[in-house]
């Protein structure tokens, strides 16, 4: 019963991370692919037990990546987060985990690398986490503003600007 | 669908036989059939959304696949002929119903090229490349790319890449730009997926995404690529004809690919005195599909208004909410049955009355049923409430109608009848609201009702300001009748400002609620008088007996919000009774909002409360024109025994 298999993650540049199971299956995919190939922890051993590990390839994320999802996933392991859509509204308006903006305290590839990774390994917490930091990159910020911060080139020339300016002056400004 | 697949082969034909400008006059037909019916998909899916509120935007609208390629060769013969605008046009639609063909950017990229706009040419490519390779890679979308345009594409962005960093070196050489094409930007807009960019965009207020619009033409064309980002519109008052022009041109972007039919979550229209009707001419004279409306005017009256939607093109069938401030014709409750009658849906009605036109047009009606309304809020402006035609219009209007759902009642100063309140309170009302409605007072509205047949045990909220009242109710059993109705056994928020309501009465009501009361707010009510130990008694005289402080706190044990403003007699003795009764019923342990104003509280008193034994700890104390000095308050919140207090100095403190 307590001989459990272990996990190895393999990402896209075929590097493998042994993991435990509670630390995997903060990812949904993961879960749900674990569901499918192994019985429930507690529940009866399968009968096939030569095969002592199960792979999981992940071809989307690479190794510097997944280090840090897995990062994540270790450090909230023994936390349940409540996996319905419904309380959508309040936790959009949250403030950002003091933990989480700390580790998503990184350069912006790696930022959004670590969104595009939770998006598919289906980490909810994690993906709001990331996508409120990009938020905040850019709320309140001027347009200037915001193209200094994303190294972003404007095409536009003066002109073709105040004229997008002008075209959108029907909105309460508030 | 037969018609139009016959009409695209005709098509085709013109166009491999060279005659363009035959091939866009059929091509066009097509596509716009093909539009109509997307339209109508979309639409029915949206409607099967909200019925199921917890999933929205999972399902695709479905579309022809000839649509598709109507758009294609529409946009290939425009090109043919030169008309790029169009030719853009009709790519840019292709790309938004199909966002993972390729065949989209390449074709929405090549017409860039030709308007000598490489640099765009280059973000679509690349917009797209990213999109498909996304999808290409998640084995959970099975998504089968073409692989011969798919690599066309990539060839495409690395030759478009090339020409691109050439031409800043040769052109622009030591130019203060150049270094910017060659160093990478990070902009999220080109990694982030669709979905999330959405997320991130509709928490922020529409101004600043109007303002994000001019960060870079990609930006530009990412977020008015979607209406998700934008669905609320509060437009600014007073409005210029210009500016609405424009508005409605910025949702014919956002909606580029639904025949100009718009759906919006709110809007707003203020326009100016002035320039009322045409504003609204114009307003309504756009297809949009609207939930939540608020219209605010002060010169066009419903009569006036009625024509300009009957004539519009605006669909009110989707409307749940309409907040509509408007002059209202004496006797004219026919144009607001006509206008509330589009709305079958309607939830919330918020009625407010600048003034009354003085027409009399006394018009017979049939009673409406408004079957899913549960908010109505009809206000009278202050202007107006002395008009002479306030009794009967409101009282035609809500007297003659049915409200079967109303769950939350507000008025506000209308001339309210007794008939026509006892009519409109049903046995689902949750909240009521009556604010300075002369003649009800709390005693008329409970004889309301309890005369009523069926017994409303669902209140929950009672608001009453009162204005001059004469109904004397002192001697009537109030204690019996209310416990034997269980009219009140729900009721946890009572409010009574100006009231001639006596201490007994009151006691009475907090009994009937089954001491459940969290919220109790006492405001200026002239027969709450406490009896006065301290000076002359004969200065707090009252005809009945005096308020007792114990005795209504101890009716109240979940007390967490509680106001007793401008109570005669109320001093630093009611204050440590009302501490030493609070404290035998842990009362300070809920408690989070306290409000003592206008009494004669002084500072000893009022610290004695967060002192030891009694330990209370508020959010908000609010403290005005009593006697307590600057010093106590800021003593009080360094101390932290309140987050916030409001606080003015009494006039005699200031001297």
């Amino acid at each position: 019963m307590t001989a459990e298999r272990s996990i190895v993650i393999i990402t896209s540049d075929n590097d493998r991370f042994n993991v435990e199971r509670k630390v995997a299956e903060k990812s949904l995919l993961i879960k749900n692919m674990l569901k499918n190939l192994l019985p429930a922890e507690g529940e009866e051993e399968s009968d096939d037990e030569d095969q002592d590990t199960i792979e999981v390839p992940t071809q989307n994320v690479r190794s510097a990546v997944m280090k840090n999802i897995l990062e994540w996933c270790e450090h909230y392991k023994n936390t349940d987060f409540p996996d319905d859509d419904q309380e959508d509204d309040s936790k959009k308006s949250a403030p950002i985990d003091p933990w989480d903006k700390n580790f998503l305290n990184v350069d912006q590839e790696m930022l959004y690398e670590i969104i595009l990774a939770a998006n598919y390994l289906n980490i909810k917490p994690l993906l709001n986490a990331g996508c409120k930091i990009v938020a905040e990159m850019i709320r309140g910020k001027s347009p200037e503003e915001i193209r200094k911060t994303f190294n972003i080139v404007n095409d536009f020339t003066p002109e073709e600007e105040a004229a997008i300016r002008r075209e959108n002056e029907w909105a309460e400004d508030r | 669908m037969d018609a139009e697949e016959r009409n695209l082969k005709k098509g085709i034909q013109l166009f491999k036989r060279q005659d363009y400008h035959g091939s866009i006059d059929v091509f066009v037909a097509v596509v716009h059939a093909y539009q109509d019916e997307f339209n109508k998909n979309r639409m029915r899916l949206e409607r099967n959304a909200k019925r199921k509120t917890g999933r929205k935007g999972d399902e695709k609208v479905c579309y022809n696949k000839n649509y598709v390629n109507a758009l294609d060769f529409l946009s290939a013969a425009y090109l043919k002929v030169d008309n790029l605008e169009k030719a853009l046009r009709y790519a840019r639609v292709m790309v938004s119903l199909q966002p993972l063909s390729c065949k989209g950017y390449l074709r929405l990229s090549k017409i860039h090229l030709l308007l000598r706009n490489d640099r765009r040419a280059y973000d679509i490519l690349w917009k797209g490349y990213l999109k498909i390779r996304e999808a290409k890679n998640d084995p959970a979308k099975k998504f089968v790319v073409n692989e011969t345009l798919y690599r066309q594409l990539k060839d495409e962005l690395q030759k478009s890449k090339n020409s691109l960093q050439s031409g800043t070196e040769s052109v622009e050489e030591g130019m203060p730009g150049s270094q910017h094409v060659e160093a990478k930007d990070n902009d999220p807009l080109k990694v982030l997926p669709f979905e999330l960019l959405c997320n991130i965009f509709a928490q922020f207020p529409l101004p600043f995404n109007l303002r994000c619009l001019c960060v870079s033409s990609h930006w530009n064309e990412t977020l008015t690529s979607t209406a998700r980002i934008f669905e609320s519109f509060h437009l600014k008052k007073n409005i210029r004809k210009q500016e609405l022009t424009e508005f409605f041109n910025f949702l014919g972007k956002i909606y580029r690919h639904n025949n100009g039919r718009v759906f919006l979550k709110f809007v707003n229209i203020e326009p100016h005195e002035s320039v009322e009707k045409s504003i609204l001419q114009l307003f309504f004279s756009k297809k949009l599909i609207i939930e939540s409306l608020k219209i605010n005017l002060n010169s066009t009256n419903l009569f006036g208004l009625n024509p300009i939607i009957k004539n519009g093109k605006v669909t009110f069938s989707h409307t749940k909410s309409l907040n509509l401030r408007v002059p209202l014709f004496v006797n004219e409750t026919v144009s607001l049955l006509d206008i509330l009658g589009r709305c079958e849906n309607l939830e919330k009605l918020v009625l407010i009355i600048p003034k009354f036109d003085s027409r009399s047009k006394l018009v017979q009606q049939n009673a409406v049923r408004f079957a899913k309304l549960h908010l109505l809020s009809v206000s009278v402006e202050k202007e107006a409430a002395n008009s002479i035609f306030n009794d009967t219009v409101m009282n035609n209007f809500l007297g003659q109608n049915v409200f079967p759902k109303l769950r939350h009642l507000t008025v506000s100063r209308v001339k309210l009848s007794q008939k026509a309140l006892k009519k409109i309170l049903n046995p689902h009302i949750e909240t009521i609201e009556l604010d300075s409605v002369p003649g009800i007072s709390i005693a008329s509205l409970l004889d309301a009702m309890l005369g009523n047949t069926e017994p409303l045990s669902t209140l929950r909220e009672l608001k009453i300001v009162e204005t001059e009242t004469t109904m004397d109710s002192s001697h009537r059993d109030w204690r019996n009748e209310l416990l034997n109705s269980k009219l009140l056994s729900n009721l946890s928020v009572l409010m009574l400002r100006n009231s001639c309501i006596t201490p007994k009465m009151l006691e009475d009501i907090l009994l009937a609620s089954l001491c459940q009361i969290k919220s109790l707010h006492l405001v200026l009510n002239r027969y709450i008088v406490f009896q006065n130990r301290l000076t002359n008694p004969s200065s707090t005289q009252t005809p009945y007996e005096y308020a007792n402080i114990s005795n209504l706190i101890a009716k109240v044990p979940h007390i967490e919000e509680l106001s007793i403003v401008g109570c005669p007699g109320f001093n630093q003795l009611t204050l440590s009774e009302l501490s030493k009764e609070a404290m035998t019923n842990h009362l300070f342990d809920k408690l989070f909002y306290l409000n003592l104003s206008m009494n004669k509280v002084e500072d000893n008193s009022l610290i004695q409360l967060f002192r030891k034994p009694y330990n209370l700890k508020l959010d908000k104390l609010v403290i005005q024109y009593c006697e307590v000095s600057p010093g106590t308050v800021k003593y009080l919140l360094d101390n932290k025994m309140c987050r916030s207090i409001d606080y003015k100095m009494s006039d005699r403190v200031v001297l």
